[in-house]
């Protein structure tokens, strides 16, 4: 096993649909698993040839994306894909929360302050929504001049001693 | 100083933005008819600077006074967040306090646990939740999310919800577009009398009910899962 080495910079992206529990308890099992295969699906195709899906979380998925633009790029398609399908009557409410950083490998998975932080913003996030961190920002540097970009302020997150600046990101 | 005022109590000029952090305890921050920024109570540090006049407070309650209009970020892990007086664009979070604006330019507020309420918002109000309720009295455009919560609204033109499991009720004056999606809450929506908004209702296996005569007067969209829909005038 690949344990305690530096993984190389990169960005890291959390993946989370909003109200799984209750559409569970709504709709029934058979309807939750097709959800989350949607969501996996479309997060596949989707996802830069180098960029892989770290772990699945349950309702959500762990994705590392080496390039900060590709995964800028790659949220907000998914943003759109997701949109697309809860317009279609899958209720795809999934949160996005993304941070560059160095995190370290633990086999095929990565550990980490970067990890922790990035499992943190998206606690911030709503339904539909991709928030990314400032380091996230200047990595992707001019690639945000595209995108409509809110600051969020400094946030304070249990755990994490310093506040970090967020940023909600989206193309409209 | 003035009397009874806390010694640590420090007075800024005043700068367009406003930002206070905390880690725990409540901030309150008061937009009011002065030309300065007072930190009243509970700062760690205060600096002024392109980035506006930033306050840090540690933990206990922070108190900021600053003009009517100003913008404010605020965040804070566990303590309450109140906005009292008139103030400008304003963001606020707190991972499980309970946040109370009331009476802003556009409104961004977020918390995991704690409830929103928004007295009167004059442009956008987008509030995040995953198990608190949030309430906005009057507000021109709504953007309202949670998970579980309940949801309120008494008076906005447009609206976006997605709720989980909680309960849906919104007034809505001059019908613009109202997009809600709901899992297993109820939806109540109350337009204006003799409004005829286009309808798209959907209700997986709860109920239908809908009062208007449908027509152009804006649209209402609505799809639940289980929850029933009602529509009626007001």
């Amino acid at each position: 096993m690949n344990v305690g080495v530096d993984a190389s910079p990169g960005a890291i992206v959390f993946t989370d649909i909003v109200g799984f529990t209750q559409f569970t308890a709504a709709r029934g099992d058979a309807e939750a698993l097709a959800l989350l295969e949607l969501q996996e699906r479309l997060v596949r195709g989707a996802l830069p040839q180098d960029a892989r899906v770290v772990k699945d979380l349950g309702d959500g998925l762990m994705l590392w994306i080496p390039s900060a633009r590709a995964a800028l790029r790659t949220a907000l398609d998914l943003q759109e894909r997701f949109g697309e399908a809860a317009d279609e009557g899958s209720p795809l409410w999934v949160r996005m929360g993304m941070h560059w950083g160095c995190p370290k490998r633990r086999g095929d998975d990565l550990v980490g302050h970067d990890v922790n932080l990035t499992a943190r913003i998206l606690d911030v996030a709503g339904a539909g929504e991709l928030l990314i961190s400032a380091a996230a920002a200047r990595a992707a540097g001019d690639a945000l001049g595209a995108v409509v970009c809110e600051e969020l302020g400094p946030v304070v997150m249990r755990g994490i001693p310093d506040q970090v600046p967020l940023y909600r990101v989206s193309r409209t | 100083m003035m009397v009874g005022m806390d010694p640590s109590a420090r007075v800024v000029p005043a700068e367009r933005t406003v930002r206070v952090t905390t880690r725990s305890g409540p901030v309150t921050i008061i937009g009011e008819d002065r030309s300065d920024v007072l930190v009243e109570q509970g700062a760690d540090s205060v600096t002024s600077g392109s980035r506006g006049v930033e306050v840090t407070g540690r933990s206990g309650a922070v108190v900021v006074r600053c003009p009517s209009g100003t913008d404010v970020f605020a965040g804070t892990a566990s303590g309450s967040v109140t906005l009292r007086g008139v103030l400008g664009s304003v963001h606020v979070t707190s991972h499980s306090g309970t946040i109370q604006i009331e009476r802003v330019d556009d409104a961004d507020a977020r918390t995991k646990s704690g409830n929103i309420s928004v007295d009167e918002c004059a442009g956008a109000c987008r509030c995040c939740s995953k198990s608190g309720h949030l309430h906005v009295g009057r507000a021109r455009v709504v953007d309202l999310m949670t998970a579980s919560g309940k949801v309120e609204a008494d008076e906005v033109h447009a609206a976006t919800v997605r709720a989980g499991s909680g309960s849906v009720t919104l007034g809505v004056t001059d019908v613009d577009t109202v997009d809600v999606e709901a899992h297993s809450g109820s939806v109540a929506i109350a337009v204006p009398d003799g409004s005829h908004p286009a309808t798209e209702l959907h209700a997986g296996s709860g109920s239908v009910r809908c009062d208007c005569i449908p027509g152009t007067d804006g649209a209402l969209r609505v799809a639940t899962r289980s929850g029933s829909i009602s529509v009626v005038e007001r």
